[in-house]
């Protein structure tokens, strides 16, 4: 990424974290406002996609996929959210779902899908209870 | 704030780790639209969802699926 939009003319910075981590996640932010001095937009796209069927789960394949798409997303907006609001409130974030979240289906193609369906799920949820509580708190977060 | 939901997607990951799937073929089964997405379809609805063009759109989950959920 660093590259692309350094050859396109861009300026970049890369923060190598692990979005699993609420430290990791803190970091993020922290550093993006230490070195421009305010957060505008945010695209929350790390994911894992593992397929596993419900009856044969495992559970380091289960804490890894809830870890990175339910986890990550939520650690994501505990600190930018905070930091939109910080550099004035007119901000937005985007959050890398999947159409398996939005709806189940007895496709057999999707029958080891269910846990990660779950996750994105989840990830939906957390997104739009994210634009509740912006609203609720009086963060004046536009879109 | 607001989700993207997208469907089959050309990316490097499933090119390299799911090798042995033809997506396109997958895609002409699940989708209405018979291919999977190229990345940078995606890349034009995230860079608008993000924009001042879309200030009135929040609390959305944005189907860019080739119609996958049609047909589920």
């Amino acid at each position: 990424v660093l590259a692309i939009s350094q050859a396109q003319g861009g300026e970049a910075y890369a923060v190598v974290a692990d979005v699993t981590k609420n430290a990791d996640n803190r970091r993020i932010v922290g550093e993006t406002l230490t070195k421009y001095g305010r957060l505008d937009v945010s695209f929350i796209n790390a994911g894992t996609g593992e397929r596993v069927s419900i009856t044969e789960l495992d559970e380091d394949l289960l804490d890894k996929l809830l870890a990175t798409n339910v986890k990550g997303v939520a650690y994501a907006f505990q600190y930018q959210l905070p930091a939109i609001e910080k550099s004035g409130g007119k901000g937005s974030i985007l959050v890398n779902s999947s159409c398996a979240g939005s709806r189940a289906t007895a496709n057999p193609d999707f029958r080891s899908g269910g846990v990660y369906a779950a996750s994105k799920a989840a990830a939906n949820m957390l997104a739009q209870y994210a634009v509740s509580v912006c609203h609720c708190t009086g963060t004046h977060l536009e879109y | 704030v607001n989700v993207i939901a997208p469907g089959l997607v050309n990316t490097q990951l499933i090119g390299t780790e799911v090798s042995t799937v033809d997506w396109n073929a997958q895609a002409g089964q699940l989708q209405l639209v018979p291919r999977a997405a190229a990345p940078e379809e995606i890349v034009k609805f995230v860079c608008f969802l993000l924009s001042d063009d879309a200030a009135f759109i929040t609390g959305s989950v944005q189907a860019i699926d080739g119609g996958i959920l049609l047909k589920m």
